[in-house]
């Protein structure tokens, strides 16, 4: 058990326990920020890891302006995010690929994504919205996924997106809005 | 007063619907996450294949510039005088062709005849 400072020195000092007692205590966390951005469990393993590395690696940077948690969740956010823009470009390039294609068919369709944490009873509708939620602009969906499936409050969601309160107040406000529009229709 | 019920209700199902997520039981990450992090670390620190040092000699940067020079003017004065370039060969005009293959030209001014 480590105080906070205290990890955070024995991190830069590439101490192994100190590290592992970082991933053991937050894995769980940086995987499920990831998979609800995501929406992909084996995308979601990737990034985890690559989080982790990359606080490795990066500790020295470190200010201690922020707090470790939300600074890993602004190393989860933005890592999701950046592979939710490559799949969104190799999605562009199959489709744009498929124009000269024989077969004129866009080849890259990412499963519906069914979270292994939902209610058998909920499991359609959790899938609706999961869709809608995936398909929010990023910062709304950053926002609206810290909010509701992390838990955090909005002055946690604005130091992990370095944004004022009430810039989160509105994302989430505009998410939600955006949500009901999309869902309005299928539920 | 039915309709302003309705518009009240209206929220609180969205709101509840949004509260579900709040239910979602969080995931695990597969078994020995920690040990596929420290894999993943020991391979970012395997020691890249150095490149060579002579490669960053300045004769070889010279040598190198000066070839890619010498092309260039010799495409460049190559190209200059098109008088001098080899005359095309005798497949690449039609009466050539047809010679070459032996095929028999077609006369249209005798054709009807």
């Amino acid at each position: 058990m480590y105080s906070e400072p205290e990890l955070i020195e024995n991190l830069k000092r590439k101490d192994e326990k100190a590290f592992r007692y970082l991933v053991e205590t937050h894995q769980r966390q940086v995987y499920n920020t990831v998979l609800a951005l995501v929406q992909n469990a084996e995308e979601a393993e990737d990034v985890a890891q690559e989080v982790f590395v990359e606080v490795y690696e990066t500790i020295d940077r470190f200010r201690g302006e922020a707090a470790l948690r939300t600074w890993l969740y602004r190393i989860a956010t933005s890592n999701a995010l950046k592979v939710i823009q490559k799949r969104k470009a190799k999605k562009r390039f199959a489709f744009f690929t498929s124009l000269f294609g024989s077969d004129n068919q866009v080849n890259y369709h990412p499963p519906d994504f069914h979270h292994p944490g939902v209610a058998l009873e909920d499991r359609e509708q959790m899938q609706l919205l999961f869709g809608a939620i995936g398909r929010l602009p990023d910062k709304q969906k950053v926002a609206f996924t810290l909010h509701y499936l992390d838990g955090l409050s909005y002055q946690e969601i604005a130091d992990v997106q370095q944004l004022t309160v009430s810039a989160v107040e509105s994302l989430i406000h505009r998410a939600r809005q955006n949500l009901k529009k999309k869902l309005s229709g299928s539920l | 007063m039915k309709d302003t019920m309705k518009k009240d209700e209206k929220p609180d199902q969205w709101e509840a619907l949004f509260g579900k997520l709040r239910k979602v039981e969080p995931a695990e990450p597969k078994p020995f996450f920690y040990a596929r992090v420290q894999a993943r670390l020991a391979r970012r620190s395997e020691p890249q294949q150095p490149v060579p040092a002579w490669w960053f000699r300045p004769a070889y940067a010279v040598a190198g510039l000066a070839l890619l020079v010498l092309l260039n003017l010799a495409v460049a004065v190559g190209y200059q005088n098109p008088a001098d370039s080899p005359a095309p060969a005798e497949s690449e005009t039609y009466d050539g062709f047809l010679t070459e293959y032996q095929l028999l030209q077609y006369n249209w001014d005798t054709a009807d005849e």
